[in-house]
């Protein structure tokens, strides 16, 4: 096969693989969690600003250590969480559609520790959503 | 017989009354075709017509139609051989008259041409066809011995040799028709005299005479077996000899009979037969220029009998023009040259007894499409009959044939010396006519071989032309339309124009100009009946041909159709909740009346919520379909118009009124009367409980509900089942912690409206279990005591209560903070103040040293593990007679973060009374000796004594208020919600908050954390045990 010739076919295979007449997938409900990742052993609380592309409704603590406080359902909701915060799993919440899991965003908005006190460097610690 | 009893009862009639036939007095309205019989008279004169309108009854009817009427039906091709509808006057006596007055006529459609139409049967078969005529003569009763000449003469007379009749017309249709077969019968002698058969105003009675003559012959003919009838009569009728066409029932056959009606002088003249049987076979008259009807050689329909026949009593005419012959269809279409371009060249074959070659034989120069005349130009050289002509060249006709009924075709003569037959009625070769007029030039080039070499040439005139002659609409009564037409005006670019309407309910959009255009106008038929209505649009543009040109606008205005609906209703309604599409509706509408199936509609809606779904436009019956949405609208009413639009149509606009109510969702709520945060000892016990939900609105009492788990409840249990539930109500829970482990648990319910898409709401409820406590208590927080000074002693006591699940025996110990109280133990007033388990604590106010005024004293019992408990004491020392005492009782309760005032106060019999504080004040509060006020904001939490002096001129008073800094009671969800932005607090609430936090000025999650803590909601450490999924909803 010459060079050009093989350009050719991969221009027809790459063709046919974007050829899918089954359309775009479904949406697929279901839940998303957020995990914390911290080095920090004295946090206690925070608020955490959640956000997505659709709805978030029915957030729960996913820490059994921890209470969660939570807004309304909508596509910004505003949650709190109070407990000894360690990494690792923190929260879930419900979406429309996991399969856009990355176009979720979750951001410390406040952090205090076990003196209750406001933690203006948040340095360390950092949340991530994953289905 | 029958025949016979017909005739006399026929001849009965015409004796009672006048040609018309019947009499009456009452205009009558008279449908059938018009007969056409023309009067001729000996010598020069005038000529005369009758008409005769025959109904479908058979009754035949002499009418008078004047020459506007004539001209407005089209003249003789309008009339010939046509159906009309007429309103006729009754003939009157004063002036005696013998025809009915049509009042109005309209042509009703075209009939069949008659058989003898030679124009028709020659065209349409081209072979020959015999025409016999029977000849009946007949005597008027009173002069029976009166013989103008024996059967044999007028034998010969219609005979087929020259010049017979018979031989006459053979050779003038060139063999497309002879008279063999014709017969002659007679002499029969009358009824009546010849008086008798004159009408009132003395013409011919020719019904009667018809009647009579075919009457007095039926038992010898036949009549049936002849295609037509020569009356032959032995002294004058009227004026004249008539000829046309007559129908006739007779031999038990009704048709219409070629026939003429001879008078005595005919005798002679074969040429008037030939006349009368050309007009028996329609053809009207010719002549020359001057207004004269007999004058013209040219034609036997003209001069008929100007040549007598050598050797014979009979005078002869010459053939009959090119124009009567194109009737006849002697001469065909193609024979004919039409010169409508500029040049036109033919070549004529001579007009009697024509070659056979492929020369024309006609010449026709259209003048006018208006007026519909032309020019024929025909070669008339001396052959047959037309040898006794004085010239021969080529003969030119005008021909006007919509403009009368007599002289239709006239020669052209330019002469003017009111002889037509000369040399300047004749062209030859090298002479040009010139209309200068019309712009038409007809030039004799040459003669080869008896051909004529003709050349026209037309030159362009100041014409004025419109597109429509005439122009219909038809419009629906009622309608109220405005009709709009046009029609293209073709004029000079130079030429002014003016254009106008005979009615008013035309108006001319332009109505003058110059130039060629667009003329338009509009009807208006708003307040017409059902009706045809006639009106003329005239444009003129003086000086040019064709001026003024007219166009007929009939506007037919119907019986108006309309419009209803069927069975449903105009009114409809429907009710959605929001976002939502609604079912079809539908209504059907119905057109009756004329032009019902036919009538035009559309349908149109005026909201964007309404979507109809049918067709928006049709004919005829419909069903309309549409549906709702209240998707993007508010709760509301929509009131939408479905309008249904049929042009014409009463009834029409229909309004299809459509309501639709838009219904909000219901706004789910709960409420709880109890707490929705408990807290239990382990294996204790908590409150049962009830949840109010609440519908908003219209579902407060029709709207549905059900209450369910989204997960297995661990603690939660409804008391009460029978979901779903409708409106307003509730539902009973029980707390049943059972054995949970020390934990927080939340469980949530969910309430849902039962309504498609309806909203729902959680209700959670938390229980706290804590490990089961021993618990510290006393039988009262507080005692007190009054004493007068010098008392020496004053006693009190407490119980020390320590129980619960894990209580056990546990020593207690208590303690006060100065030495005006003296602890005893147990149940004696014995120190040191301490015991195990639930004991009595006894302890004595020390009295001594005191001076009046109020101590307050603290006394703490203490348990390890367990939180202490106070007890306030207040001992009030009075005494008679004192000097200077406090008038504070005690000072106001104090929150932490609010700002907090209040005034001790004291009075002495000596004046004026000087305070001290002795005492620490708590965090953010002052004191103001001079006015005694104790002000600020708090800080800090706890009970706080102070001690107090007042000295006055008279002496010194102590005294000791308590003040306890408190918490204010906050609900959490104004605490979360504070701390999410919603700003529940007012400025103290938040203050409290802040302090009770992290103090940075604002309330931060920090501080929520410190309030969850001081309320009991959250440890500050981490439980042994919880649930793993806990959630607390604001």
């Amino acid at each position: 096969m010459t060079r050009r010739a093989s350009k050719v076919f991969l221009a027809v295979a790459f063709l046919c693989a974007c050829g899918d007449s089954s359309g775009p997938s479904e949406p697929q409900p279901g839940i998303l969690t957020v995990q914390l990742t911290t080095n920090a052993t004295t946090d206690r609380a925070a608020l955490i600003q959640l956000s997505g592309p659709g709805p978030i409704s029915s957030v729960q603590s996913d820490n059994a250590g921890v209470m969660v406080f939570s807004t309304e359902t909508g596509t910004a909701v505003k949650t709190i969480v109070t407990g000894t915060l360690t990494s690792g799993a923190l929260l879930q919440f419900n979406v429309e559609d996991v399969n856009k899991v990355k176009a979720y965003n979750a951001t410390i908005v406040e952090l205090a520790n076990n003196t209750n006190a406001l933690q203006t460097n948040l340095s360390g610690r950092s949340l991530r959503i994953t289905k | 017989m029958q025949s016979r009893w017909l005739i006399l009862g026929a001849a009965l009639c015409s004796v009672l009354l006048p040609d018309a036939g019947i009499q009456a007095q009452e205009p009558v309205i008279v449908s059938g075709q018009l007969e056409i019989v023309w009067g001729d008279p000996p010598s020069g004169g005038d000529a005369r017509i009758q008409y005769f309108l025959r109904d479908d009854a058979g009754n035949s009817r002499r009418v008078d139609i004047d020459d506007t009427t004539f001209r407005v039906m089209g003249g003789l091709p309008g009339i010939r051989n046509q159906r009309f509808t007429a309103t006729l006057d009754p003939p009157t006596a004063a002036p005696a008259t013998a025809s009915w007055r049509v009042r109005t006529l309209s042509r009703d459609y075209i009939v069949a041409p008659p058989s003898f139409d030679l124009a028709q049967t020659s065209a349409l078969s081209n072979t020959m066809v015999s025409r016999p005529y029977v000849t009946v003569l007949c005597r008027f009763a009173d002069a029976p011995n009166t013989t103008p000449a024996p059967k044999e003469h007028y034998e010969q007379l219609m005979g087929a040799a020259y010049p017979g009749v018979n031989h006459y017309w053979t050779e003038v249709t060139e063999g497309l028709t002879d008279l063999a077969g014709s017969i002659v019968v007679g002499w029969y002698t009358m009824a009546s005299p010849r008086a008798s058969y004159l009408n009132a105003d003395s013409s011919a009675n020719l019904t009667r005479l018809q009647q009579d003559c075919m009457g007095a012959a039926d038992a010898d003919v036949h009549f049936p077996s002849y295609s037509g009838v020569n009356l032959q009569f032995n002294q004058r009728l009227d004026c004249c000899s008539w000829g046309g066409s007559r129908t006739v029932t007779i031999d038990g056959v009704t048709r219409l009979y070629p026939m003429t009606w001879e008078a005595d002088w005919a005798t002679n003249n074969a040429g008037t037969y030939a006349h009368e049987v050309g007009h028996s076979l329609g053809l009207p008259h010719s002549g020359g220029p001057y207004g004269h009807v007999y004058d013209s050689r040219f034609d036997v329909m003209s001069a008929s009998s100007w040549y007598p026949v050598p050797g014979s009593v009979l005078r002869v005419g010459s053939h009959t023009n090119g124009y009567h012959k194109t009737l006849l269809g002697v001469i065909r279409t193609e024979q004919i040259v039409v010169a409508t371009g500029a040049v036109t060249n033919a070549r004529l074959e001579r007009s009697a007894q024509p070659r056979a070659n492929s020369n024309s034989r006609l010449l026709q120069i259209p003048i006018s499409a208006g007026s519909g005349e032309y020019y024929t130009v025909e070669a008339r050289t001396r052959s047959g009959y037309d040898t006794p002509l004085a010239n021969e060249g080529l003969v030119i006709h005008l021909v006007a044939p919509r403009s009368t009924w007599n002289v239709v075709s006239s020669v052209i003569d330019v002469d003017g010396n009111r002889d037509p037959n000369d040399a300047a009625a004749s062209w030859t070769v090298g002479e040009v006519f010139d209309d200068v007029r019309n712009g038409i030039s007809i030039s004799v080039d040459s003669i080869t071989n008896l051909t004529y070499h003709v050349t026209v040439r037309r030159s362009p005139i100041a014409t004025l032309g419109l597109s429509l002659k005439s122009t219909t609409h038809s419009v629906p009564g009622g309608s109220g339309v405005v009709v709009s037409d046009s029609a293209s005006l073709s004029v000079d670019a130079a030429a002014s124009w003016t254009a106008w309407a005979r009615a008013r309910r035309i108006r001319m959009i332009n109505a003058s100009g110059t130039g060629p255009t667009t003329i338009r106008w509009q009807s208006e038929t708003a307040g017409l009946t059902a009706g045809t209505y006639v009106d003329t649009v005239i444009v003129t543009a003086p000086g040019m041909i064709g001026s003024p040109a007219r166009i007929i606008d009939t506007l037919q205005v119907t019986a108006p159709a309309e419009l209803r609906v069927g069975a449903s209703s105009t009114f409809r309604v429907d009710s959605l909740l929001p976002n939502r599409n609604g079912v079809t509706d539908s209504v059907r509408i119905r057109f009756t009346g004329p032009g019902a199936a036919t009538l035009a509609w559309t349908v149109s809606r005026k909201l964007n919520g309404t979507s109809i779904t049918s067709a928006t436009a049709g004919i005829g019956d419909h069903t309309v379909r549409w549906f709702h949405s209240s998707i993007g609208r508010a709760a509301g009413v929509y009131v939408d118009t479905i309008t249904v639009n049929a042009l014409g149509a009463a009834g029409s606009p229909l309004l299809i009124v459509d309501t639709l109510r838009v219904f909000d969702p219901p706004v789910l709520t709960a409420e709880r009367p109890g707490r929705s945060y408990n807290v239990t000892p382990e294996g204790g016990a908590a409150p049962d409980d009830s949840i109010r939900v609440r519908l908003s609105d219209r579902w407060a009492n029709a709207g549905g509900w059900a209450v369910t788990f989204p997960r297995a409840p661990r603690f939660v249990r409804l008391r009460s089942a029978g979901s779903p539930r409708v409106g307003n109500g509730g539902f009973a829970i029980t707390r049943s912690p059972g054995s949970l482990a020390p934990g927080i648990y939340v469980d949530s319910i969910r309430v849902t409206a039962t309504i498609p898409g309806g909203p729902n709401i959680i209700v959670t409820d938390t229980l706290e279990v804590q490990p089961a406590p021993a618990e510290l208590q006393l039988s009262w927080n507080s005692r007190s005591d009054s004493v007068r000074l010098g008392s020496d002693r004053s006693r009190d006591s407490v119980q020390v209560l320590v129980f619960g699940p894990a209580s056990g025996p546990k020593a207690w110990s208590s303690t006060t903070r100065n030495a005006r109280i003296t602890l005893f133990s147990q149940d004696a007033f014995t120190a040191p103040g301490a015991g195990t388990g639930t004991q009595w604590l006894r302890y004595s106010r020390n009295l001594t040293g005191r001076i009046t005024g109020t101590y307050v004293d603290t006394i703490t019992i203490t348990v390890a593990g367990l939180t202490p408990q106070r007890l306030i004491d207040t001992l009030r020392v009075t005494g008679s007679g004192q000097s200077i005492a406090f008038t504070t009782q005690a000072l106001r309760r104090a929150t932490m973060g609010y700002n907090f005032a209040d005034t001790v106060r004291a009075t002495s019999v000596a004046g004026a009374v000087q305070l001290t504080l002795l005492s620490a004040l708590p965090a953010g509060l002052v004191f103001n000796a001079a006015t005694g006020v104790l002000s600020g904001i708090p800080t800090a939490l706890g009970l706080f004594n102070l001690d107090f002096r007042a000295v006055s001129a008279s002496g010194t008073a102590l005294a000791t208020f308590s003040l306890t800094i408190g918490k204010p009671a906050l609900a959490q969800s104004a605490v979360v919600n504070h701390v999410f932005g919603r700003g529940l607090l007012n400025a103290d609430q938040a203050r409290f908050v802040d302090l009770l936090g992290n103090r940075n000025g604002r309330v931060d999650v920090g501080d929520l954390r410190a309030w969850l803590i001081d309320a009991g909601i959250v440890s500050n450490t981490r439980p042994a045990t919880a649930d793993s999924r806990r959630k607390e909803q604001p």
